[in-house]
């Protein structure tokens, strides 16, 4: 956090600002991905070391965006406003990358499409819908990280087998067993 | 012998709406063909005749029809010919010959190309307006020409009818039309960009218009307006959260 802090502001917004979206989107095929990326904050950390307002302004900056990018009626002042908020304080937990990828695949009309008018809840359930890809992005990695470990036990040429060792080690076998195991 | 003619549907007009000085013209024309020599006292009697009941239409009339027009008078040669299409003022024969020769050609041919061709230019204008804000070719429809000869009538008379008239020749009412299609940004109009649709909304627009009032008019839409707000709008405040920082990293300077 200490870190963050030495940032400038603006500079933090001009980095993450909508161009970001497309380079993340390109270089990244999970969200996971980018998830423990390093120099990657949640919306909480980043609120705390800036204060709530350049969050907000930072969503709604991808939001102006995404206004900018739809031909459809454009969201207002107020709704925009509230629209920021809601996302911050709802899915605070998630990355500064994590948001530009989510505004890259919205605008890739990934999750829904647009008629009449940006409308914040039809944001707002695509903002549910990516989260549930991070949920399963996720689990992916660690099974993907849980199958590596068991892969790399499996491979270790001084690994032995439970009953190979139980006959190296026979003193053990009563004490495994009165725990429970064996 | 010169022949003069006019359209007497055009003189009948004139003196019905009584305003006599509109006929200055008859006047000026019988002045005219009194220095060629073509008009004799007779003619110098109309126009004075013209001249001295100026100042009632109805007084003129009543004398021109006891004056026993269509007819040689005095027995001179030159006649004053009021038929139902012409007034002319020549040789009898000729001036017959004359009518029987025009009422073969088309009429107002000359006049009728001039508003072709201004019809098709504001057509052209509108066309690629089109095609260059809405990337789509327009499909032209009868309504649309009716809405665009009212358009132009529209245009002509308000440049006609300002405190500073404008030019309302075919390059002044083209150009009129070009920075009014221009200047339309109401978000509702260009949603429903027709020809027949700004030619309904051409009042409002032009008091849209009015009230900016010096304010340079763009083509800038509603939308494009409100992003272009909500990025300054974020930029400021941004301006004001660095500034705080700015203050907070000075006092943690000093801290330290």
């Amino acid at each position: 956090m200490k870190e963050l802090r030495k940032i400038n502001p603006v500079e933090f917004l001009a980095t993450f600002n909508a161009d970001m979206e497309a380079a993340i989107s390109s270089s990244v095929n999970d969200i996971s991905d980018v998830t423990f990326i390093n120099g990657s904050y949640s919306l909480n950390v980043i609120s705390l070391s800036y204060g709530e307002d350049l969050i907000c302004e930072f969503v709604k900056m991808h939001l102006v965006s995404l206004n900018e990018y739809c031909s459809t009626k454009s969201m207002d002042d107020t709704m925009m406003n509230e629209l920021a908020r809601q996302i911050v304080a709802q899915y605070g937990y998630i990355n500064q990358f994590e948001l530009c990828l989510f505004f890259a695949r919205l605008k890739s009309g990934r999750y829904c499409e647009f008629y009449g008018s940006v409308d914040p809840l039809k944001i707002m359930s695509s903002l549910n819908k990516f989260l549930e890809e991070r949920k399963d992005d996720l689990s992916k990695m660690e099974a993907r990280k849980n199958m590596e470990q068991v892969r790399m036990q499996r491979d270790n040429p001084r690994a032995i087998s439970y009953n190979d060792w139980i006959k190296l080690h026979p003193e053990d076998e009563k004490l495994l067993k009165s725990c429970g195991f064996g | 012998m010169k022949d003069y003619s006019i359209p007497s549907d055009v003189l009948h007009r004139e003196i019905f709406r009584k305003h006599p000085e509109r006929i200055a013209w008859l006047v000026k024309l019988l002045d005219v063909c009194n220095e060629d020599g073509v008009i004799e006292m007779s003619y110098q009697e109309v126009a004075n005749m013209l001249v001295t009941t100026k100042g009632s239409a109805t007084k003129f009339l009543s004398h021109f029809i006891q004056s026993g027009n269509g007819a040689e008078t005095d027995g001179k040669r030159i006649v004053l010919c009021v038929s139902n299409s012409y007034v002319s003022c020549g040789n009898a024969s000729e001036t017959m010959r004359k009518r029987k020769e025009d009422e073969k050609k088309p009429k107002r041919v000359s006049k009728k190309t001039k508003e072709t061709t201004l019809f098709a230019r504001v057509r052209a204008a509108f066309e690629d307006f089109v095609k260059e804000h809405f990337e789509e070719a327009y499909y032209w429809t009868p309504k649309d020409a009716v809405a665009c000869n009212r358009l132009i009538k529209e245009i002509t008379f308000s440049r006609a009818n300002r405190p500073n008239p404008l030019p309302v020749d075919d390059e002044g009412i083209l150009e009129g039309f070009t920075s009014y299609i221009n200047s339309i940004n109401d978000k509702w109009v260009l949603e429903h960009f027709s020809m027949a649709i700004i030619t309904q909304s051409f009042q409002q627009i032009r008091q849209q218009i009015s009230l900016q009032n010096g304010k340079s008019i763009t083509t800038e839409t509603p939308k494009q307006f409100l992003i272009k707000r909500q990025k300054q709008s974020i930029v400021d405040k941004v301006s004001e959260i660095e500034l705080r920082w700015k203050q907070s990293q000075g006092e943690g300077a000093e801290e330290d």
